[in-house]
């Protein structure tokens, strides 16, 4: 079943130094993402996920974690690209995110950056569509770029949407 | 502060559930009262029974007092006034009449929706004046106003009590304008204490404290007295005062609630010397603290008795006590007697031989009085028939010296009583006498009691009475008081001991228990698992006979073969040899591993165990979160009198089965339906008196609150005796409304028709009455039902009247289901849900207009596919194999059924409801999911809505949908 693999420290812990954040990279199709780890609980494996009528498409279903039923976000869907069938890598990151427990599928989980501010700058002019929305900034590594989300939106539009839906 | 802040909040919380009970308490004698104003003139006494406007009294006055500890002044202003209407009432002083009734039920309402606001942590909007001030004109206009002095005034005097109020006042500043205020305390209240009677003897308890109560109560004085001792012997400051005040208050107030009378007295007492602490902004004096500790353990001897059932009473020697530690403190701040400093009292105390026993006094005669000198001489000459004087200020022989005298103390040594010693002291020209009393017990306890006597040459006559004796340190009388009082043991019966728990932590436990349900069922499934494995003996057989086949193979070769000897015959027996060996130790092992047989008959017995234990917990769980129905019951009586009064209709409120118990949370989310259906049983239902009789019925009608169990669930109806629904209006308006076809209408049998009122947005009420049609349809009572997994019928009879019938679980958290599989999706389906299971060959399923319908005994079902009404966003492909047969299971709400085609049963198991919302939202035709055995989620079924959505088809499902994306 779904096990914890990366248990992340607690959030005191987490305390990034002034002028730099710390973040979560995983990757979806080719593209790397990150999302701020104060927002991240835990990462899992993809276990059995029932799924669930009446929603949109991304909402892939419904899984038990520890005792506590949580939805599961396919973040491939949720952002119009094809969806893939799991693979070793594929994990669920489980958010907290306006006191909603919620997860979401991407394609492997890198690792924990810290980056600092001057690493950071607003999402170009040049991304338009659904993922604009969603995107706090890019972050430049040494030789790549990394695409902030904004996950507070992105799962609360996720709630408004399929409200609507039910 | 924080520490303060949060012994405020834990008193808040505490006030708040007290005033409810208070409230709720107040209401229902408000009930009796208004009862009583509606009795025709002629059978109706002219007052009301002193013992219900008592119990409101004392109501009033805790909420009053509690209100006032916590500086709610809102609350404190409006209990105050309510106490004074009350205090009239009782006095007699005022008829009550239904207006009476009427103001003090506004009164009612303002602080429930005072007390909610507090709850709230809101701020209160509503204005509490004008009740004020019609309580306040009720009382000028019945002349009992001038009972009204200042606020302030008033609160002292109550705050002060009775008898102690009013004597230091008076023995302070003997002026005619204070004993003129003193005058106007009820005189007749204030006893006399004489200090060999037992103080308490003119407070009684009440005889019958209901057991239930009293364990509240027990619980409650015992965490408010743990509060108390350790404040008292942290050496107290100033700044303790107000947490002593509020823990002596509670202690009064709520021991004053259940009728303990003489616990209150004593906690008040404590309560007046705090007070009067606080008042002089210092510390509470050492030998008061004293007294306070031991009274403090007095209360928990006594409670610990009605605990055990072991009376104890230790309280009047408590009281004692305390009364002297009081007067101890209060005695400094005595005005002396301007003439001679008071300086003598002590000394004619001290002038007492030991195990004497008398008075102390201190005469003061009037000024200007001629030769006062002889009237001392005539004073002393009279006492002295009465006893022997031990001490005399000024003495005899100087007396006779002295050109007048001013005052006199003296000393005696006599068996007179208090009230002949007094007599003896009234003399023409004596304008003020203190008298002490110095008693000597056989016990050895000595105790002073100080009267204060004033008398003046005016009629006014003011008795109060005071201990005065500086406490000697006793800790060995009151050992021995304890020791006695727990020698007395009585016959009461011992209480149920309670403990307040936050409901928080029983939502968790029940959330534990529901795990451990889930994983009980998982401990099923693989035990069941394991017993496929156990077919042991037929393998342990096989490998019997294969044994006996090798060994006969080796016998064989060697008969066969007999003397023949070649390498070959010899490799080939020993091989024949090496197998039939190696057959004997494989049945040898597998002769173990029956004993695995015994191990799996363990494992399904601690299985089974553990199915007696998790519904053991299960249920003491439940049963923990258990309340009785009664109080919720009880509110609609004051619904239905005030929709009595502003519709003119006649009805009474009966109510059946208020104790059978119900979940708190349950009884929370009730409230509001029912109050809905009964507003509407009121208003739409039951007919005025006119028709009534013209119908032939009795004028009044009926409404009745029944609550009771059947089977695994509870039912709780809702049934009146008026018209019933009109199936015509009913049907019209459904029309009008577009809820219904036209064409559809015809078809529809009457008890069809009644189920349109569920409908979101119909309403048969063409004007909207003050009562119903305040926007909360049918609908939302139907949802709010459901939502605690209840469910809401109905029935209706024309002339005979309606009956509404929620049925609702027991539990809210666990829900007994039955486990089907559609397309390799697990889905629960609510137990009481499922009307039957059929099997039914694929020919009995045929269509009607399009839909597929089967004939299952004699009866057609409509047959749905989940498909045709769930819409899923990821599609698998069908496993299942055509076959020739169809089980369906045929689920029903409200009396319309419809057959689910499911692929195969799992069976029935208790399963844990999580909620969807929790995390997610709320989806249609799903109630929620569960976490079966194996740890996967599987959606529960709405049946509910599954009936309505497949009623609008799959197309209007559909066309909601919108796709974010």
């Amino acid at each position: 079943m779904s096990n914890s693999e990366v248990k992340l420290a607690p959030q005191s812990q987490r305390q990034a130094d002034a002028g730099t954040i710390q973040v979560v990279s995983f990757r979806l199709a080719n593209e790397e993402y990150g999302i701020e780890i104060t927002k991240v609980q835990e990462i899992i494996l993809v276990g059995e996920i029932t799924r669930v009528p009446q929603t949109s498409p991304y909402i892939k279903g419904l899984i038990n974690l520890r005792s506590t039923v949580i939805p599961i976000v396919d973040l491939r869907l949720r952002f119009g690209m094809p969806e893939e069938p799991a693979t070793d890598e594929t994990r669920i990151m489980v958010m907290n995110v306006g006191g909603k427990t919620t997860g979401i599928i991407v394609d492997a989980v890198s690792e924990v950056l810290r980056i600092s501010k001057e690493q950071l700058a607003p999402p170009p002019p040049t991304v338009s569509g659904l993922g604009r929305d969603y995107l706090t900034g890019l972050a430049k590594l040494e030789k790549r770029l990394l695409i902030l989300l904004d996950v507070d939106r992105l799962l609360s539009d996720v709630s408004a949407a399929t409200q609507m839906v039910a | 502060m924080s520490n303060n802040d949060q012994l405020m909040d834990d008193i808040l919380g505490d006030f708040l559930d007290e005033s409810t009970e208070l409230l709720q308490a107040l209401n229902a004698r408000l009930l009796q009262l208004d009862e009583f104003t509606q009795l025709p003139d002629e059978t109706r006494p002219s007052h009301p029974c002193p013992d219900l406007l008592n119990e409101m009294f004392r109501a009033a006055h805790s909420l009053k007092g509690l209100s006032g500890m916590l500086r709610l002044d809102n609350v404190n202003g409006l209990t105050h006034r309510m106490e004074n209407l009350l205090d009239a009432a009782r006095n007699l002083e005022l008829t009550i009449t239904a207006e009476t009734v009427d103001v003090f039920f506004k009164a009612v309402d303002r602080l429930e929706a005072m007390i909610d606001a507090l709850r709230a942590e809101e701020e209160d909007a509503g204005d509490s004046q004008e009740v004020i001030e019609a309580i306040e004109r009720m009382l000028a206009r019945e002349g009992v106003l001038k009972q009204q002095a200042s606020a302030e005034e008033i609160a002292r005097r109550f705050a002060q009590g009775m008898a102690e109020a009013s004597a230091p006042a008076v023995a302070e500043t003997p002026t005619p304008s204070v004993a003129v205020e003193a005058a106007a305390v009820p005189v007749a209240t204030l006893p006399v204490v004489d200090a060999n009677d037992d103080p308490l003897a003119d407070v009684r308890d009440d005889e019958d404290v209901p057991p239930k109560y009293l364990a509240i109560f027990l619980d409650e004085s015992e965490m408010t007295l743990d509060d108390l001792s350790e404040t008292l012997v942290a050496s107290p400051d100033v700044s303790a005062n107000e947490s002593l005040l509020v823990n002596c208050h509670r202690i009064k107030g709520s021991a004053a609630s259940i009728g303990l009378h003489r616990v209150a007295r004593l906690a008040h007492r404590m309560e007046d010397l705090v007070q009067e602490c606080r008042r002089q902004q210092r510390p509470v004096p050492g030998e008061s603290v004293d007294a306070m500790l031991r009274c403090a353990d007095a209360i928990r001897s006594f409670t610990g008795g009605l605990r055990t059932g072991i009376a104890c009473d230790v309280l009047s020697d408590a009281y004692r006590q305390l009364l002297r530690a009081g007067a101890a403190g209060s005695e400094l701040k005595l005005a002396p007697c301007t003439h001679c400093g008071d300086a003598h009292l002590p000394l004619a105390r001290a002038a007492f031989p030991r195990n004497g026993q008398g008075f102390v006094g201190h005469v003061t005669f009037e000024s200007e009085l001629p030769l006062s000198e002889l009237k001392a001489i005539l004073l002393v000459d009279r006492l002295r028939q009465h006893g022997s004087f031990c001490y005399c200020q000024p003495d005899e022989s100087e007396m006779v010296r002295l050109s007048g005298v001013s005052c006199l103390t003296f000393g005696l040594s006599t068996e007179e009583s208090l009230d002949q010693m007094r007599r003896t002291l009234t003399v023409d020209g004596v304008a003020e006498v203190k008298l002490a009393a110095v008693i000597n017990l056989a016990t050895a306890c000595e105790t002073t009691a100080f009267a204060v006597e004033t008398e003046r040459t005016s009629e006014q006559t003011v008795v109060t009475s005071r201990d005065l004796t500086p406490s000697k340190p006793s800790s060995t009388e009151s050992g021995d008081g304890a020791n006695e009082g727990e020698a007395r043991a009585g016959g009461k019966s011992k209480p149920a001991e309670t403990l307040r728990v936050d409901i928080d932590r029983l939502d968790q436990l029940m959330n534990l228990a529901g795990q451990l349900v889930i994983n009980r069922a998982r401990f099923g499934q693989i035990g069941a698992k394991l017993k496929g494995f156990s077919a042991i003996k037929s393998t342990l057989n096989t490998v019997a006979s294969a044994q006996r086949c090798a060994s006969r193979l080796t016998v064989g070769m060697d008969e066969y073969f007999g003397s023949q000897s070649s390498p070959e015959m010899d490799e080939l027996r020993m091989i024949a040899a090496q197998m039939r060996d190696d057959l004997e130790s494989l049945q040898h092992d597998l002769g173990q591993m029956t004993h695995m047989r015994t191990a799996l008959n363990d494992l399904s017995e601690a299985v089974h165990q553990l199915d007696r234990v998790s519904d053991g917990i299960q249920n003491t769980v439940m049963d923990t979160r258990m309340v009785p129905i009664g109080p919720l019951f009880m509110r609609f009586k004051r619904v239905v009198r005030d929709l009595t009064r502003t519709s003119n209709k006649q009805i009474e409120l009966v109510i059946v089965g208020e104790s059978t118990e119900l979940d708190k949370r349950m009884i929370d989310e009730l409230g509001d339906p029912l109050i809905h259906l009964i507003r509407n049983s009121a208003d739409h239902g039951i007919e005025s008196p006119e028709e009534r009789i013209a119908a032939g019925k009795n004028p009044q009608g009926t409404i009745t609150l029944n609550a009771f169990h059947r089977g695994n669930r509870i039912v709780i109806q809702i049934t009146d005796d008026g018209k019933g629904l009109d199936a015509d209006r009913i049907l019209a308006k459904a029309i009008s409304k577009g809820i219904v076809k036209e064409s559809d209408a015809e078809r529809m049998t009457p008890q069809q028709i009644y189920q349109l009122i569920w409908q979101p947005g119909f309403s048969t009420a063409e004007k909207v009455t003050e009562v119903s049609g305040r926007g909360m349809g049918m609908d939302i009572v139907q949802s709010k039902v459901e939502q605690i997994n209840g469910a809401i019928e109905l029935r209706s009879e024309p002339g005979q009247g309606t009956t509404f019938e929620i049925k609702l679980p027991l539990t809210m958290a666990i829900l007994p289901s039955l486990l089907i599989v559609i397309e390799g999706d697990v889905f629960a389906i609510p137990v009481e849900s499922v009307v039957e299971i059929v099997r039914i060959p694929n020919s009995e399923v045929g269509t009607v207009h399009g839909q597929r319908t089967a004939r299952v005994r004699d009866r057609v079902v409509s047959v749905i596919e989940l498909n045709d009404v769930f819409t899923w966003n990821q599609t698998f492909e069908r496993d299942s194999a055509p076959s020739d047969d169809q089980t369906l299971v045929i689920v029903g709400v409200e009396g319309s059924e419809l057959g689910l085609r499911v692929d195969a049963l799992l069976g029935e198991q208790d399963v844990v409801i999580k909620s969807l919302e929790e995390n997610f939202q709320n989806v249609g035709g799903v109630a929620g999911a569960s976490i079966l055995g194996d740890g996967r989620v599987s959606l529960i079924l709405d049946v509910g809505s599954l009936l309505t959505m497949s009623q609008q088809g799959p197309r209007a499902v559909e066309s909601e949908e919108v796709f974010a994306v």
